[in-house]
């Protein structure tokens, strides 16, 4: 799935930076760059499709984290996810209600 | 693959994310044009055989760019565009995601035909027939309904198709519902449209007022600016006066939490503080500014009548402290330090909205009002001082308002009233004078409920052409504006899009379009950047560019022969050459890129943009950048200059020289910019016994607009899945409601049914409810008010009364209307 590179906007105080760096240390599918100054460069690696978008939301919600910014996505399977016969144009839209990952 | 192979591969994006966002990082925000990572312009990596090229988000108004990774005709990749002075190199979660928009499993991919209730695919020929055939018929009864999403040639063969070829105005534009009061708010204060400042002012400014607006989560990219400075110490004192706590509210050191509508008294109570304390900047005034207020014998005229100021002061001085807390719920002292942080000469304040303060029947005076404080207070036009609106699509401003492709608008801001104006339009496009109608068309609720008005009852407009956008889903109040079409049979819509949509679902016609970076386009973003991609990829199928739309239908109308369709020399309105002087029939699919038809365009509506200090630079320099700030002048060295501040001396290459400021498009002809005195007024429908809670709609950060786009991509679609109701908790138990239940959102209108959200994430007073409108499940504009502003006619999306309760057993969850 994607492998995003991300950058963290951390608190300037010290004692939330600190918890945010112990959170994001336990959280296998982060790696951590190096710190340039109170921003901090990580890389997240989603195992399932459901892991960036959450991944996302829980950064938010770290205390010391002020704001998430994205930098890049190297999405794996973005060519799978173009529907090859629509694509070229042999199978008709239907215009069914439906589209992907709707509930 | 091999397991192996696999692994490498991964290690390796990792590897290349980490080494992106630590460059990124590196630099920083304020980092200077030289950088550590390579500008990547059709550029290809040997490791990944993946080639980069520039591209502006497809979503909304900030305009940031992006780079898009290209292989075997497919996007692979996006990154943030290190080169982008927007967004230098950053991107928000829906920008991170903008290539899977292409990748839909239900791209519209040939021209539908409804027959009863089925559509049947008919060839594109057939399609373009039948369309000018219709038109052909009725001109005067057909009406084009467009967008900010569409690009600057789309737009521009629109307008010119109608204006100049069926000599009609009977076109107008999505940004009439979230723009138009910013546009009339700049063109009674400044005379002219679009903001002096741009933003760089967010990496000035010492003091950031965010009026009725949610940049964490609409314009993250911008927002994460302020936050970043904050983060490197800067003191940034940011205020947010919304009606709802939301994460922007959670980065401000003060929250103003006003009740709905009463943002014009508390910029009365500015003003009234600036001048009893003695604090407004009074060199300012006497030099560049007048006072202005409505005239009660003329109260439909925009620019008002003249007042002194002490007349001015006056008026104001009713708008105490106390008064205003009396009517906005916010706390005297806030309105204080209000007044008393305007009053200082040693800081610098930018304000900030959007469409809090333009989806208000009151949008154009309270656009205007806040100019005045900056005004007043001197707080403009220096780095960091600055009234500043933002735009919510990509092209609303580069597009729409300055393309010109509303009811009364020409392009370059020149309008269709005036005789002077038409003339010089009629000499651009070389039509003879007459050509263009005199008489303003249809502004957008106008043109829609005339369209689901039957024939013999006044509704003239038989056929409306809708592209790139979605009024079944966003028009207010649906079922008058929209949903009666379904009655009329006579009535024929024809929406060109990409995916199936609420409007498609009415549709008699629908035609698949290219979508972002499978066509040539340019935008305009809200600090008058004019930004420029190239086609990458194909469309899906037989999709094809809008433009090309457009211009098909010209040329049949032609071939029909509509004199219209000639120029006063009797040659196609859209004739094009190639390098050689041979003429190209870019009407014909197979040839349309045989030329560039955007650069075509684009030449030849550069001239209209001189008229209002608006220049263009010339198509092949934004080839070279990512995007140049209007008005662009050419330097003695034949170099093309961007300007920043408008209106400034120090920056404005149009004021002249020795002055510090010049509003050159003065009301006044005197280079004035108008301090404007609008006093509160009660909004049009107010809660009451029957229907006891405010309804705001809007937006969530996962979704764009009406979620066309948004929901196909399978992240966002999953983390925001359906709308729902936020509401206070203690409002909820009050009612026996708890989260995730069912409930029913009535107004006087309409009802819908929702899930109810309560401590989610935006969090209204008790009295009010919020909703957002990008799911075509459950719409909520099926509840909402079709009353709108006098001067703009935008509709006031962010007010009315309902009432909620416990949906009945078996609700659907398609709403209580259908």
């Amino acid at each position: 799935m994607a492998i995003s590179g991300l950058i963290l906007t951390l608190s300037p105080d010290n004692r939330l930076r600190d918890e945010a760096m112990r959170c994001l240390r336990l959280d296998g599918r982060v790696s951590i760059g190096e710190q340039q100054q109170h921003r901090l460069p990580i890389v997240v690696d989603g195992a399932t499709r459901n892991d960036d978008q959450e991944m996302w939301q829980r950064l938010h919600e770290i205390p010391g984290v002020l704001f998430v910014d994205v930098v890049c996505v190297q999405e794996n399977s973005m060519a799978m996810l173009c529907d090859k016969e629509v694509a070229d144009g042999t199978r008709d839209s239907g215009l069914s209600r439906s589209c992907e990952g709707e509930t | 693959m091999t397991t192996q192979t696999h692994t490498d591969r991964r290690e390796f994006l990792r590897a290349s994310a980490m080494a992106a966002a630590t460059a990124v990082a590196t630099v920083g925000m304020t980092r200077s044009r030289t950088h550590a990572l390579p500008i990547i312009d059709g550029g290809a990596d040997p490791k990944t055989e993946v080639t980069w090229y520039k591209a502006p988000c497809r979503f909304c108004g900030t305009g940031c760019h992006v780079q898009v990774g290209v292989k075997d005709g497919r996007v692979v990749g996006i990154a943030g565009d290190l080169e982008a002075d927007v967004n230098k190199g950053l991107l928000c979660v829906k920008g991170y995601h903008v290539a899977k928009i292409l990748y839909g499993s239900d791209r519209l991919t040939q021209p539908l035909f409804r027959q009863g209730d089925e559509f049947v695919p008919i060839p594109w020929d057939q399609a373009i027939d039948l369309i000018a055939q219709r038109i052909n018929a009725a001109p005067n009864r057909f009406g084009f309904y467009g967008s900010g999403q569409w690009t600057i040639a789309e737009g521009y063969a629109a307008n010119k198709f109608m204006k100049a070829g069926l000599g009609s105005n009977l076109i107008d534009g999505n940004p009439r519902l979230c723009m138009s009061s910013a546009v009339t708010g700049f063109l009674s204060t400044y005379g002219v449209d679009e903001p002096a400042g741009c933003y760089d002012d967010l990496d000035a400014c010492n003091v950031l007022i965010i009026w009725g607006n949610n940049p964490a989560e609409m314009h993250p990219v911008l927002f994460s600016r302020v936050v970043d400075r904050r983060a490197r110490g800067e003191e940034v004192l940011i205020i947010d006066i919304s009606t709802r706590r939301t994460r922007t509210t959670e980065q401000a050191q003060h929250f103003l939490q006003l009740l709905p509508h009463s943002d014009l008294a508390i910029a009365n109570g500015i003003a009234h503080l600036l001048i009893r304390n003695g604090t407004y900047d009074k060199s300012f005034v006497e030099q560049y500014c007048n006072f202005r207020q409505l005239d009660p014998e003329r109260p439909d005229n925009m620019y008002g009548k003249a007042m002194t100021f002490d007349e001015f002061a006056t008026a104001v001085a009713e708008y105490t402290p106390e008064r205003v807390q009396a009517i906005s719920g916010v706390p005297a002292e806030k309105i204080r330090l209000l007044g008393d942080l305007f009053g200082r000469r040693d800081i610098r304040i930018t304000s900030l909205w959007c469409m809090g303060f333009n989806q208000h029947t009151r949008g154009t005076a309270i656009n205007c009002l806040v100019h005045g404080v900056h005004l007043l207070s001197g707080h403009f036009g220096r780095p960091g001082d600055a009234p500043t609106s933002l735009t919510g699509q990509p092209s609303a401003c580069g597009t729409v308002r300055e393309v010109g492709t509303l009811c009364h608008l020409l392009p370059g801001g020149l309008l269709i009233a005036r005789d002077e104006d038409r003339r010089k339009a009629e000499h651009h496009w070389n039509v003879p004078e007459g050509r263009i109608n005199p008489k303003p068309g249809y502004h957008t609720v106008l043109m829609f409920e005339k369209f689901c008005t039957p024939s013999d009852q006044g509704g003239d407009i038989d056929t409306i052409w809708v592209q790139v956008t979605n009024p079944g889903q966003t028009l207010p109040n649906l079922d008058k504006l929209f949903n009666r079409k379904a009655q009329l049979k006579n009535k024929f819509l024809i929406v060109s899009d990409v995916y199936p949509t609420a409007t498609t679902r009415m549709a008699d016609l629908i035609l698949p379009s290219a979508l972002w970076v499978e066509k040539n386009g340019m935008y305009g973003n809200s600090e008058r950047r004019t930004q420029q991609w190239s086609k990458l990829v194909n469309p899906p199928g037989q999709a094809r560019d809008d433009c090309w739309q457009i211009i098909a239908v010209a040329h049949r109308l032609l071939e029909l022969g509509h004199e219209g369709m000639k120029d006063k020399d009797g040659r196609f309105i859209f004739e094009t050459r190639n390098d050689a002087g041979v003429e190209v029939p870019i009407w014909q699919w197979e040839h349309y890129y045989d030329v560039n038809v955007d650069r075509r365009l684009f030449e030849e509506y550069r001239p209209f943009t001189r008229h209002k200090h608006k220049d263009l630079a010339p198509y092949d320099e934004y080839v070279k950048t990512r995007g140049l700030r209007w008005p662009v002048v050419q330097q003695s060295d034949g170099t093309w200059r961007e300007t920043r501040f408008r209106f400034s001396g120090f920056d404005d290459q149009y004021v002249e020289k020795g002055r510090d400021f010049q509003f050159y498009h003065s009301v006044t002809k005197d280079d004035r910019a108008l301090i404007w005195f609008r006093p509160y007024e009660q909004p049009p429908e107010m809660p009451d016994g029957e229907y006891p809670f405010w309804l705001c709609t809007g937006r969530v950060l996962e979704h764009w607009h009406t979620g066309t786009l948004t929901r196909r991509v399978a992240e966002l679609q999953r983390a925001m899945p359906s709308a729902y109701v936020e509401m206070h908790p203690d409002d909820a138990r009050e009612a026996g409601i708890h989260r995730g239940d069912m409930v029913r959102v009535e107004s006087r209108r309409g009802a819908i049914d929702l899930p109810i959200w309560i401590d989610g994430r935006g969090k209204p007073p008790r009295g009010q409810v919020f909703v957002p409108f990008y799911d075509e499940t459950r719409l909520i504009n099926q509840v909402t008010l079709d009353a709108h502003d006098p001067f703009s006619k935008q509709p006031d999306y962010k007010k009315c009364a309902v009432k909620v309760y416990r949906a009945p057993p078996g609700a659907s969850a398609r709403g209580a209307a259908q």
